[in-house]
């Protein structure tokens, strides 16, 4: 039995994960939209599109935030060649991070119903690991194309260089986040001991 | 395999599985169970209780008998 300021507890996180769950399926049929969009219209219409409106850029990385100048948002060189593939990739990053809350909600259903040691339980968390290995393979990526897809819109580094404040900027396209690697073969390692306890759990069951 | 011979027994007894399940404080589901044989095992106190409410010993309720090849 479950204590019930655990079963309210699990209420609470499972309202706020299906808050979460609506938000990332919102992001993602927003970054499909915007893909399918940009990919038929002309580079000339975007680029006329940002001079006219109001646009603020800035970047916020590693707890850094870089606001731009105006005169650099009005010089800004849109390309679909760079933009298009940062969209997709965070499509991509948007719909596993929908697939990890997808599972975790489920998993939280199923806790609030009671289930522990389910081969079902078992199997979600197994996903969430799985997503979580592979999207350590992809953030760096993701964080690379970003960077390089708005340093190709604004001009940054070859602002930066002739201003002499840096001397080169490289970009690492293809790396591992270890942290969320370790995290997602830890979530694996917990899910097969789900099965096993599912296992248990059925066998103390058919036990009278 | 172990065949339960516990519907023999509560007939021997003249007793209904729901008077026995309120003596060995077992539900009438488990009981229903344990006597249809689709149980994996029985607690040695269930054996125990089962035991003292039919008066009667574990080999009573409990029969091995050789399982077919096909």
């Amino acid at each position: 039995m479950m204590e019930k300021k655990f079963q309210q507890f699990l209420h609470v996180l499972y309202i706020v994960v299906t808050i979460m769950w609506i938000g990332f399926c919102v992001s993602a049929f927003a970054l499909a939209t915007t893909f399918i969009a940009i990919s038929f219209t002309s580079e000339e219409s975007v680029q006329r599109f940002i001079q006219m409106g109001d646009v603020q850029a800035a970047i916020h990385f590693y707890g850094i935030t870089l606001e731009l100048s105006p005169q650099l948002i009005e010089q800004a060189t849109f390309s679909k060649a760079a933009f298009l593939p940062l969209i997709g990739m965070l499509f991509i990053y948007v719909l596993i991070g929908s697939f990890i809350v997808f599972f975790v909600r489920k998993l939280l259903k199923s806790l609030k119903e009671g289930e522990i040691f389910t081969v079902k339980n078992s199997r979600f968390i197994e996903w969430i690991g799985y997503s979580f290995i592979v999207l350590s393979l992809l953030l760096k990526s993701i964080q690379a194309l970003m960077l390089y897809g708005f340093d190709q819109m604004f001009q940054l580094t070859a602002t930066l260089k002739h201003s002499a404040a840096i001397q080169g900027v490289s970009y690492e396209f293809f790396g591992v986040h270890w942290s969320l690697l370790f995290g997602g073969i830890i979530l694996w390692i917990i899910g097969r001991v789900f099965k096993y306890g599912a296992f248990l759990q059925e066998e103390y069951d058919a036990t009278v | 395999m172990i065949i339960i011979r516990l519907d023999r027994m509560l007939a021997d007894r003249k007793m209904q599985l729901s008077k026995l399940a309120e003596l060995v404080d077992v539900s009438v589901v488990n009981l229903s169970n344990l006597k249809t044989g689709k149980v994996k095992a029985v607690r040695f106190s269930t054996l125990n209780a089962i035991c003292k409410a039919l008066d009667c010993q574990p080999g009573d309720i409990l029969e091995y008998v050789e399982e077919d090849e096909e």
